[in-house]
């Protein structure tokens, strides 16, 4: 009897807890197409070393995820550049989808704003690797989560983040697991 | 009668060539774009400092949308909102002000814009405003952080449920003045 009602109570609790672990990531519904989307990077408009080694390296993060998406280097019109803003955006992600019709993106860029201090080149700033992590996760198509996440809407000074197991699991959920 | 057909076939290529012209532009910008901000964290400290103008007031109505080429170079729409002020907790302009909010839609663009504020006509808000980039209208500093519900003397931050007091806003705002 004790076990029978033990078992109801894990499997009630399982009911629970399952969706919330669903929930750790949000996609926004559409994505690169192709069964496994090769999508060139241009980061030639980046001029700071520091910044294009740690760009290189959080696509590859995003490579050694087991999903079948695969970010290269090369030219393109998917790039990525430096701009200057007098607002609280860090950097910004933009997808597009000229033709409707077939749902996926065809170009994305990616924005960063100089007006704020990163780290590098700033000992105390915005930990840049993480802010290209997070944007690269919505390049793949990640909307914002909830804190603590890799995808939450706003840093502050100092806030690391990694690809972590929730990250992998999204996108081999959308891309397929290689 | 010869004259009149030529007249009407004359009139029949000049509108046909317009609604070419005019539609053939359009398509150009006929796309779906998804813009996603990673944003400063800001408290209520942040939001006041970088704050042009503080009020509360009512979101009037939408009036539109437009569309430009935004300070980073990117096709960019944008809704804008009448706010009618009651108050001014910070800085001073006219009663009457028209905010930006990115996202919306003009012709065949369609912009999507996570996070950011987002308004119902007739709500009563207390907002951080900054002189938009692109134009002489405002922007809601941090997106959706710089906008509050207002019930009662509670501030509500739509996206986090977050709650300060307009007393303790005000408090804050009048200490800061008398550094």
């Amino acid at each position: 009897m004790k076990k029978k009602i033990f078992l109801n109570l894990l499997l009630i609790s399982l009911f629970f807890t399952v969706p919330l672990i669903a929930k750790a990531y949000n996609y926004a519904g559409y994505r690169w197409g192709g069964s496994w989307p090769n999508v060139t990077v241009d980061y030639s408009a980046v001029v700071v070393t520091a910044w294009r080694t740690r760009i290189q390296n959080t696509m590859n993060d995003w490579n050694a995820t087991g999903a079948k998406f695969t970010f290269k280097v090369g030219s393109s019109n998917n790039d990525v550049s430096v701009y200057y803003a007098d607002d609280s955006t860090l950097a910004y992600v933009q997808t597009t989808r000229k033709y409707v019709v077939t749902g996926d993106i065809t170009k994305a860029i990616m924005k960063i704003n100089s007006r704020h201090d990163f780290n590098p080149p700033y000992v105390s700033g915005y930990d840049f690797s993480t802010v290209m992590r997070h944007e690269f996760g919505h390049w793949l198509k990640l909307d914002h989560s909830n804190p603590p996440s890799l995808m939450q809407p706003s840093f502050s000074v100092g806030t690391i983040r990694y690809v972590d197991s929730d990250m992998r699991n999204a996108i081999r959920s959308i891309y397929g697991a290689q | 009668m010869t004259t009149q057909r030529q007249i009407i076939r004359i009139s029949i290529i000049i509108i046909g060539a317009a609604v070419l012209f005019f539609g053939g532009r359009e398509l150009y910008y006929f796309r779906s774009i998804e813009r996603y901000p990673l944003m400063v964290e800001m408290d209520a400290q942040t939001l006041q400092k970088e704050a042009d103008v503080v009020i509360r007031g009512t979101i009037e109505r939408q009036i539109g949308t437009v569309r430009y080429t935004d300070a980073t170079g990117e096709l960019t729409v944008a809704t804008r909102w009448q706010v009618n002020v009651a108050e001014f907790l910070e800085g001073h302009t006219s009663e009457l002000i028209v905010v930006r909010t990115l996202g919306g839609r003009y012709g065949l663009t369609e912009l999507w814009v996570e996070d950011e504020a987002t308004f119902t006509s007739g709500e009563s808000v207390t907002l951080y405003l900054d002189r938009d980039a692109d134009s002489t209208e405002y922007r809601v500093v941090g997106m959706f952080q710089g906008h509050f519900t207002v019930d009662g003397d509670k501030l509500i931050q739509q996206e986090t449920k977050k709650e300060q007091s307009l007393k303790d806003v005000k408090a804050s705002i009048q200490a800061e003045k008398n550094l």
